[in-house]
């Protein structure tokens, strides 16, 4: 399994990069098709942008991710370094959520007390 | 001057009449307001039946936001004072008078304190608890602290509007005082009974103790009462 990960992902000139390179561009459609439908904020998206481009080009050119993590950060194995890459933005983004979750649950217990107050008035 | 005391209430159909009762046979000159706290049960209808103020948020929302609905409605309607009240039994209204007597003017908040007159009974838990969270505060510059997750405590105006614009929202009673102190408003404690609990369940159990000591001592290191 790890053989078969290291070969696909470092392969330099496979048609792996072909398919790789397809569900990269149809993730970043159906992003833009959320934004555009309005199912998704265009501020919320920018970290599923920023993050997605920066790890579909390392899967789709694995070269330069070797270059990334070989020689700056001296990881021997890149798939993990692109592992690594992933669950940071996965990390920034739930960590985003959560501040999100935070401000909307203030906004509601602000509006719930309010129109408790005024309820009671009528 | 007028005041006004200030009830949460979740749930509390087995004893919310009792304690209405035993408060309105007591004292006469402060109105009464029960924030109902998304209860499923018949509370609001209990409450109304009283002819009592029942200010009811649609969904249950914890009680800190419950208690600042009540400092909201306080600050809203101008009035001197303020006074948090248990709904299960605990408090007792003859005991609202010596807190009240207790300002000197200087405080912006009376507190009554369980321990103080020290034959107050609970469980060696609690007690550790209450150590802990005293000396917690002392460190961070409060002063005379012995009953630091009391709920039964007397606000003014400055107190009123802070904790109208800005209240913890679970477990809100330690962070609550330190937030006071942040801002230089002076606490003062006096000893005071309190009945054991009539019914209903504390809304710190076993589980959660916990997540009690953990979040409650977390908010205070990090916010300081901010």
């Amino acid at each position: 399994m790890i053989g078969l990960l290291t070969e696909v992902t470092i392969s330099p000139k496979g048609p792996i990069q072909l398919w790789t390179g397809i569900v990269a561009f149809v993730v970043l459609l159906f992003l833009v098709l959320l934004v555009r439908k309005n199912h998704l904020k265009a501020s919320y998206s920018l970290l599923w942008f920023g993050g997605w481009t920066l790890c579909a080009f390392f899967i789709v050119f694995p070269p330069y991710l070797d270059v990334i993590s070989k020689d700056i950060f001296g990881i021997e194995y890149s798939p993990t370094m692109l592992l690594l890459m992933m669950i940071m933005t996965l990390g920034l983004i739930i960590l985003h959520l959560t501040t999100v979750i935070t401000r909307q649950s203030k906004q509601i217990n602000v509006l719930a007390q309010e129109m408790a107050l005024l309820k009671e008035k009528l | 001057m007028r005041g006004l005391i200030i009830i949460p209430a979740f749930n509390e159909e087995k004893v919310i009449a009792d304690t209405l009762d035993k408060l309105i046979a007591c004292e006469g000159e402060w109105d009464i307001v029960v924030v109902n706290d998304g209860s499923k049960d018949r509370t609001e209808e209990i409450v109304v039946g009283k002819n009592i103020r029942c200010v009811s948020l649609l969904v249950n929302l914890g009680i800190g936001t419950a208690v600042q609905t009540g400092y909201k409605l306080a600050r809203k309607e101008d009035y001197d004072w303020a006074l948090q009240f248990d709904a299960d039994g605990q408090h007792q209204g003859d005991q609202i008078k010596p807190l009240l007597e207790a300002f000197t003017g200087e405080e912006a908040c009376v507190i009554g304190s369980r321990y103080l007159t020290g034959d107050y009974q609970n469980t060696l838990f609690r007690r550790c608890g209450a150590f802990y969270f005293s000396l917690l505060l002392k460190i961070m510059g409060c002063s005379e602290v012995t009953d630091p997750s009391s709920g039964f405590r007397l606000c003014d105006r400055r107190a009123i509007a802070l904790f109208a614009d800005n209240y913890p929202l679970d477990y809100p009673e330690v962070e609550a005082r330190l937030m006071l102190n942040r801002r230089s408003l002076k606490v003062k404690e006096i000893p005071i009974t309190m009945a054991p609990r009539q019914g209903g369940v504390s809304s710190i159990n076993r589980f959660g103790a916990l997540y009690y000591f953990a979040k409650v001592s977390l908010s205070m290191i990090l916010k300081g009462g901010r």
